[in-house]
């Protein structure tokens, strides 16, 4: 899977996770008002046990549930973000050693282009050397 | 207060609505477990990529930096060859402006001994002239001579004898005193063409001598322009090889321009690698922390179960206590 697909793919993933916590505090803000509805209209002791014996622990459960399922959100969006971050620094970094690349043909080019010069002038430089001793001997005979 | 049936709807309605957020949360919780693996995942392949680019990229800044600290050490060469070069042209200019002036004085030295060796012509040219002028001088005192000795001889030789038997001899004094002068003048013109081949001798001598050094100017002078000739062509070579030197050093600066700007690139590529390495350091370090808080929602879930099905059968318990208690009042 490509780095896209994986990017896409989580993005999916979390977006479900969020209308998962959507349609959640949704159904928990509504079976809070369906106890405290039915709270309101049975008042009796039975209920009351009822009520405080099993629905306010499941209320505090699913509250609780709520409260880490979003800080969770929070950190997943973050590590996303991260890797998102992380994915545009390596897309940065293939871009740059693509450029750094580029300049290969070019550098070996002018090297070579360098050594050859410079060998053709020293070469050129030693005729000229031998030609001028040659002639300067010649003068030197003169007298 | 609510009558049995009232409460039996109302107690039915707590008991279907009770597991729509306990089947809300399991939900949510595998959600966020398969978002947690799914994130988990991600970090492993991009760590591991991230890993395998960091070493290419270490590879390429150092590779980077040979190929800019070898147009450092190519540029410094070619400068210095160029420098080697400028010495050599120097020098074969300095050879060519000697034999510039080597063949400039073998030429004046050439026109003097041509000139002197015209001048010993024309000498030796008198000097025979004048040796033949004193031949012939002497032929004719020769002649003269000759001839005056004959008249001398004819002269002595007419005795005649007188009537008394007496030899009488001719007087001779005139005949024998041409032959003096004669000789003296033949004498005279011996040594004149003597003298005269004397002096065409010494002028031949010149002649040669003249001619000699008009040859040794005229090889001293084949030498100097074959000096010149040679310094021409070693001061053309050096001058192309001074060209070859400074386009070795130009495409060595532009080496050294490209490698620098690979470097830039290299570095560039370093640094956004190790920023995508720390930002993942950091990932993984919210990776882990968040980890039991995946494993507390499934221990919530759990616990919302647990509480769930018991609420639910104090619920059943309930209506089932109640449709009792209804049907009761019913009887």
């Amino acid at each position: 899977m490509s780095f896209g697909d994986q990017a896409a793919y989580l993005l999916t993933l979390l977006k479900h996770a969020e209308d998962e916590r959507a349609a959640t505090g949704f159904s928990v803000t509504r079976w809070l008002e369906t106890t405290e509805e039915s709270r309101q209209k049975w008042r009796d002791r039975a209920a009351q046990s009822l009520f405080h014996g099993r629905f306010d622990p499941y209320e505090d459960v699913l509250k609780e549930h709520l409260g880490i399922a979003d800080a969770l959100a929070t950190s997943n969006r973050t590590v996303a973000g991260r890797c998102q971050a992380a994915t545009l620094e390596m897309d940065q970094t293939i871009r740059q050693m693509s450029a750094a690349k580029d300049f290969d043909a070019g550098i070996d080019d002018a090297f070579s282009l360098a050594e050859r010069h410079l060998s053709q002038g020293q070469q050129e430089a030693r005729r000229a050397q031998a030609l001028a001793n040659v002639a300067n001997m010649r003068l030197a005979n003169l007298g | 207060m609510l009558d049995p049936r009232g409460l039996i709807i109302l107690m039915e309605d707590l008991d279907h609505e009770i597991r729509r957020p306990y089947n809300q949360i399991v939900s949510l919780q595998a959600s966020e477990a398969k978002a947690h693996l799914a994130l988990r995942s991600t970090f492993e392949n991009l760590a591991a990529v991230i890993a395998g680019l960091s070493g290419d990229v270490a590879l390429l800044v150092q590779e980077a930096r040979v190929g800019v600290d070898r147009g450092n050490r190519d540029i410094a060469r070619s400068d210095e060859a160029v420098n080697g070069f400028r010495r050599g042209l120097d020098f074969s200019r300095g050879v060519l402006a000697r034999a510039v002036g080597a063949v400039s004085q073998c030429t004046v030295e050439l026109n003097a001994a041509r000139a002197e060796r015209n001048h010993a012509e024309v000498a030796y040219d008198a000097a025979q002239g004048q040796y033949r002028a004193a031949q012939t001088a002497y032929d004719r005192a020769s002649d003269a001579l000759r001839r005056a000795e004959a008249a001398l001889s004819s002269c002595r030789a007419q005795i005649r004898t007188d009537s008394e038997g007496n030899r009488i001899y001719p007087n001779c004094s005139w005949e024998a005193g041409a032959v003096s002068r004669a000789s003296g003048e033949c004498a005279a013109a011996r040594n004149a063409c003597d003298a005269a081949f004397a002096r065409m001798q010494l002028a031949q001598d010149r002649l040669v001598q003249a001619r000699a050094h008009e040859q040794r100017c005229l090889n001293r002078l084949e030498v100097a322009e074959q000096a010149r000739g040679e310094a021409v062509q070693s001061e053309q070579i050096a001058l192309g090889g001074l060209r070859e030197g400074e386009q070795a050093a130009t495409a060595a600066r532009k080496a050294h321009h490209l490698a620098s700007s690979r470097l830039s690139h290299a570095r560039m590529a370093d640094e956004a690698i190790e920023t995508a390495r720390v930002g993942m350091a950091a990932a993984i370090a919210d990776i882990d922390a968040v980890k039991p808080m995946v494993s507390d929602l499934k221990a919530l879930c759990e616990k919302a179960g647990d509480i769930l099905r018991a609420a639910q059968r104090g619920l059943v318990e309930r209506i089932e206590i109640l449709r009792a208690f209804d049907r009761g009042a019913g009887l």
